[in-house]
This record gives structure tokens, sequence and C-alpha cells, in this order.
């Protein structure tokens, strides 16, 4: 049986004059992972920010597990992490681990429930480095590591890979793969790299034309 | 409640570390409040001998007032740096984790408010003891409760008007003017005395003068600051949500 953990109804999204969405449906799959591609401005980050509760549609639904997160955003905050392609993010001065020691105590999480994936990421030797100093690569990875500390259901990755290089990219995809197998997490990722996506999704999604469009 | 002493507790972590990583900036902030005290304190003593002790505890006075729009600089800092995200992808409403955050800058801030007392006692002549610390700690905690319709009113016009801080600046102003923090508000022309009458801060600044100048509790000050406070709570509240609600349905939430 088949069971649709995001599932999009008649979804309208519009900045002022702008359209983004109009009319758009779509669902995706339980522990699957979806790549998400357009065009630039096609409305991709517009997406996941209205999946992890950042933004509200003008008209239509967004239901997680069934929730319509309009109405529930705190189950969207419960279930949802959003890992964000951006050199911001967290606290410039704070080195990553002082970062990461401040989610930790706010999701009630210690430090070590997350060394698994600093080992994993490679990302030890860089915990005393201020955010502000450390490369985009870094930080990316950052990103990926404090998305799961909450123990999210779904995980939103906006252009994961656009900054870090081959041999990062190959453990990031490795990780991304057991999260889906070990975790049973559903991962939905926009990307530009055919490539990426081929080798990594089992679904994929092309926004076009402000609606979605099921390639794969 | 466990888990929102958890999530104040991880907010203090924050502000100490960063304190700690912008140290000049600390230590220039203690060099401004003794600057400050000494020219206040030259300039009162070309008056009169006792106009530096209501001078002080009218300045005392508007540091824990302006400690109440302290979210609005937490709000820009976060949507400048994008940690907005972060923080509000925390399991709870944004009411609550900017309720938590202001929590753990009041921890902070009743620190520095310890050391600018401290540094009165120790330079410039202010006679306060025990008694008078601990009743200065329950009254700062007591004006923050009672202007927190204040704090959440600053921080919804701080997501809906992007660049609004000088606007609360000068009404800051203008309330320390008009409550009496620099001079008696008898001074004033009548006009500007009757909306003296009007602000809360004026009967709650009087209650502290009061208190600690004439050692006379005047609790029939605190009715109306009180009463006010408490209407404007579930108004401030009921603006939050529906700003919030706006930036989210416009996307500018994050964004200053």
């Amino acid at each position: 049986m088949i069971n649709e953990c995001i599932v999009v109804s008649s979804l309208s999204k519009n900045f002022g004059k702008l359209p983004v969405f109009l009319n758009a449906n779509v669902s995706i799959e339980e522990n699957t992972i979806t790549a998400l591609s357009g065009k630039n401005s096609s409305g991709k980050t517009t997406f996941l920010k209205l999946v992890s509760g950042f933004l509200l549609p003008c008209s239509g639904k967004i239901f997680i597990y069934n929730q319509d997160i309009s109405k529930n955003r705190m189950f969207a905050k419960k279930t949802v992490s959003f890992t964000m392609n951006t050199d911001y993010g967290f606290y410039p001065q704070l080195t990553l681990k002082e970062n990461l020691v401040f989610l930790c105590k706010a999701y009630n999480k210690t430090f070590n429930d997350v060394s698994p994936f600093i080992e994993k990421l490679n990302l030890k030797d860089f915990l005393n480095t201020p955010f502000f100093l450390s490369s985009s690569g870094i930080k990316t990875r950052l990103w990926l590591i404090s998305s799961l500390i909450k123990n999210p259901k779904i995980l939103l990755i906006d252009e994961l890979t656009k900054s870090v290089d081959s041999e990062s990219k190959q453990i990031i995809y490795d990780l991304i793969k057991e999260l889906k197998t070990k975790y049973k997490l559903t991962i939905l990722f926009v990307s530009h790299d055919v490539n990426e996506i081929k080798s990594l999704c089992d679904q994929w999604i092309k926004i076009e034309n402000y609606k979605f469009v099921k390639i794969k | 409640m466990t888990k929102y002493f958890n999530l104040v507790n991880s907010f203090i972590y924050k502000e100490i570390k960063t304190i700690f990583s912008y140290k000049f900036h600390f230590v220039i902030k203690f060099l401004f409040l003794l600057v400050q005290l000494i020219i206040f304190y030259y300039f009162c003593s070309l008056i009169s001998k006792d106009y530096f002790k209501f001078l002080f505890l009218g300045l005392l006075f508007s540091k824990i007032f302006s400690h109440t729009t302290t979210l609005l600089e937490t709000i820009k800092q976060d949507q400048f740096a994008q940690t907005i995200y972060i923080t509000f992808s925390f399991p709870y409403s944004e009411f609550t984790i900017l309720l938590c955050n202001f929590c753990a800058k009041t921890t902070i801030f009743l620190i520095e408010l310890l050391i600018f007392i401290i540094f009165s006692i120790l330079f410039f002549n202010i006679k306060l003891n025990l008694q008078h610390l601990i009743f200065l700690i329950f009254f700062t905690i007591y004006t923050i409760i009672i202007f927190l319709w204040y704090t959440i009113v600053s921080s919804s016009l701080t997501f809906l008007i992007k660049k609004s801080e000088h606007l609360l600046y000068l009404i800051n102003s203008l309330i320390d003017i008009l409550s009496g923090v620099y001079f008696p508000i008898s001074v004033l022309p009548p006009i500007l005395q009757n909306i003296s009458y009007l602000l809360p801060t004026t009967y709650l600044l009087s209650f502290l003068r009061n208190t600690i100048s004439q050692s006379k509790i005047t609790y029939e000050l605190l009715f109306y600051p009180t009463i006010f406070g408490f209407i404007l709570l579930p108004i401030s509240i009921l603006i939050f949500n529906f700003v919030l609600k706006r930036m989210l349905k416009i996307g500018r939430l994050a964004i200053y």
C-alpha cells in the first residue's frame, strides 16, 4: 500500500502580481527520495517554504500526513526539516559546535546525539571554526546536520550539493540514502543536476507553467 | 514546563556565547555606561546635590522600560543573519519562541542592571541597601511583565514595518521625557502634564521614586499601569498573530 505523506491540492501562490503556482497538484510518497527541478524562479524554494510552513498558500491546501498545515503549522514544525541553500542561517560569531549545541539544547537533545552525523560528514575538524569563517561546503554540511537534530519525518533540501566538492558530494549522497533506508525519512530535494537526480531519486517532479509535472 | 525552560536555557547559552565573541563591544558597553553616569553626575552637581539621586532612579527606570523593546534588535539581527529560519523551526509557536528568547535576554539584562547599580553605588554616591536591591529586582520583573504588551507590539511592528526601530526609539525617548525620567513632570507645560498622567510609566516611576527615596510604598500607583497592561496584553497577542499570518502570506517573515 502506498502512503502519501505530502499531498498538494489546488495550490495557488503568488507574490503580488507574480504568480508562482496556479491550481497545482502533486503528491509525494512516504519513504522516498524525490527530486524537484525547474527553471530559475519557477518556485522550487517557495514550494519548500510552503511545505515547511514558512509560507502560507493563497489558496489550496498542503497536507502532511493528512494534516492541513495551513491550519496546523505546528505539525509541519514537528515533522519537517528544511535544509537551506544559503551562506547564512547560523550565528556568525559562534563556532559550528556552539551553533549545534544551541540547537541541541533547544530541541532537548545532547551534542552526542548529532556526533554520528558529524563523523559521517567529516565536520569534526571544523567544529571550533566560527560560522562566518567557514566555507560554503562546510556551511552546507552544518545545515544538513542541524536539520537532523529534531528527528524529522520529512527532510527538505534546497540545492545541497551546489557548493561542495565531488568527494563531499558522494558522502552527502550516501548519507541521504542512509536517511531513507535506516531512518525511514522522506526526502524532497531541489536540484538542477540531472545525473544527481537520476542516481539518487525514486521520483522526479518538475515545476512548469506554475504546475507540477511528474517526470519519473 | 521543562521543555520551555530548556528553550530559555538554549537562548541564554547563545546570548552568553555571543557576548563573549564580541569582547570589544562588551567592554565598550560598560565604558559607555560609566561615561553616561559621569556626564549626568557632573550636570546634576551643577543643579543641586540631590538631583543625581532623582535622575539615577529615572535612568534606571528608562533602562528597564527600553528593555521591553529589546526583541526588536533580536528580530532584526535574526532577519539579517537568516537565523530566524532555525529559531522559528523549533516545535513551538513563534510567540512562544520569541517569549523564551525574551526571558533569556531579560536574565542577561538583570545582570547588566545590577552592574549599573553597583557602578552607581561605588562611584556616584548612590545609597542603596540590600532591601532596595531586592525591591529593584522585583520591580524590574514586574515592570517587564506589565509592559509585555509593548514588547509584543514592538515585535509585531518590526515584522510589519521594516526599519521601524527609529520610530520606537522616538516613542521611547518621548515616554522618558513625559514620564519624568530627567526632570519632574511638574516643570512640563500643562498640556504635556495631562499627557504624562495618561502614561502608565509615569505612575510606575513615581512608585519607584517613592519607595527608594522616601521609603514610602504607594501601592495605589500600581493600579492604573497593571490594569492598562492586562487589558492590552490580549490585544497585543491578537495583533502579533495577525501580523505573523500576514508575513507568512506575503513571504516577508525573514526579510529585513
